[in-house]
Parts: structure tokens; C-alpha cells; sequence
């Protein structure tokens, strides 16, 4: 885990990293969001509308940007803000992804970074890109 | 710059955070009447208006931001000074 503070966040600063795509997530997701679209859980309903096979859920996918915001940049010490996400590509079971994130811009007065993000697959294909704002938690009396 | 182009430009940043191409800003403008005009939009808000701009606030003068007519005050004694 990454302990940026933010002092030591720089424009272009970049970090990455990889995850696999698994059966166990796709399940797990059905469960956690409700959304047994057969389109998701049903292969032959897939195929016949253009997919390889069952592609998993985009919003499955976006959990890798909550990882880079709360593990990698910042790490330990931020928060996720805002998040616009765009899907590009079909995501299946098996896919590896490079999950990135570069600092695009720095809110110096409110301590807020923007943060330019993006997924590729295996096979370098760009399957989802998202604009993040995030802010540096800060130690208070606890409550 | 004149205060009319500030205006625009503030209002297309305006547009932009609250998502809303139809929205006319004017001076009396405020959270209280601004639907999503909450905290993080404030954030947004100064973020895009320092980039739309490239000019830096300061804590206390973001403090005192509470309309958009203070916003373009502001922004005009940032670049006009």
C-alpha cells in the first residue's frame, strides 16, 4: 500500500498495476449487485449478441479504480471523490488488466488531486478510461 | 480580460461540474439555489475554475466564495492585478 501525502503528489506522476479477471469475481459481483442480467450469466444469451462469451459487469471492472485511489494513489492517506467512467471493450473471465493512473492536475488550495485513469487487456486493448478526483484524509480528534 | 469573457468562460466551467448545458450563471448565484451546489462540487469547482484560468487561490479567499459574483470578483483581480 502507498502513503503518498500530499506533498509528495507531482503532476505525471503515475502508478500501476495488474488484476485477473476470474469467474469468482463475476459471481461474487452478481451477488453483491443484484444484476443477474442474462447477458452476464448466460453464455449462449452472450454469444448470440456479439460478446466471445459472458462479458463481466463494467461497474466489476471499475472496483480496480477504487483499489488504485485507496492502495496505490494515494494509498493509506486518500479518498475517492468523484469518478467518471467510460467502458471501451468487453472484459471477460481470464482477461489480465494493467490498471494506471497518471496525475493530471493538483488542487493545491483544497488538496485535491485529478487523476487520468485507464484499463488495457492482455492483448493491449484500452477497455476502460475514467476521470478521478480524489482528496488526502487528515488526522482529527476522534470522535 | 473583460468581465463579460470571464463570465462565459466561468459559466462553460459552471456547465461542465454541474453537468447541466443549459445553465446561465448570474452574480446572486449561490449554493442555496443551485441544485448539487454541495461541498465536493465547491472542490470541483475551484479546481476547474484554477485550471479554466491558471490562476491559484489562496484558503482564504476560497473561504469567501459563497456566489458565483464573488467567484467572478475574484477571478478578475487573480488576472487583472
Amino acid at each position: 500500500m502507498n502513503t503518498f501525502h500530499f506533498e509528495d503528489i507531482y503532476l505525471g506522476l503515475t502508478v500501476s498495476f495488474d488484476a485477473v479477471i476470474t469467474q469468482a469475481m463475476l459471481d461474487s459481483f452478481v451477488l453483491l449487485s443484484g444484476d443477474n442480467s442474462p447477458l452476464h450469466t448466460d453464455d449462449h444469451f452472450a454469444r448470440e449478441r456479439g460478446f466471445l462469451t459472458i462479458p463481466v459487469h463494467g461497474m466489476l471492472t471499475a472496483a480496480f479504480y477504487s483499489q488504485l485511489i485507496g492502495i496505490h494513489l494515494p494509498g493509506k492517506n486518500g479518498y475517492s471523490q468523484e469518478y467518471k467512467i467510460a467502458f471501451t471493450a468487453p472484459v471477460y473471465v481470464g482477461d489480465v488488466l494493467t490498471i494506471s493512473g497518471e496525475v493530471e492536475y493538483i488542487n493545491a488550495v483544497l488538496k485535491q488531486i485529478w487523476i487520468s485513469a485507464k484499463m488495457i487487456n492482455q492483448a493491449g486493448k484500452l477497455v476502460s478510461r475514467a476521470k478521478i478526483k480524489a482528496g488526502f484524509l487528515e488526522l482529527t480528534a476522534v470522535r | 480580460m473583460s468581465r463579460e469573457i470571464v463570465v462565459k468562460r466561468t459559466q462553460a466551467v459552471f456547465r461542465e461540474i454541474f453537468d447541466d448545458e443549459q445553465l446561465v450563471i448570474n452574480d446572486s448565484m449561490s449554493a442555496s439555489n443551485l441544485a448539487n451546489w454541495d461541498s465536493l462540487n465547491h472542490i470541483n469547482l475551484i479546481g476547474a475554475i484554477q485550471r479554466e484560468f491558471n490562476i491559484k487561490f489562496e484558503l482564504n479567499e476560497v473561504q469567501h466564495l459563497t456566489n458565483v459574483g464573488r467567484f467572478i470578483d475574484l477571478i478578475i483581480k487573480k488576472i487583472n492585478p
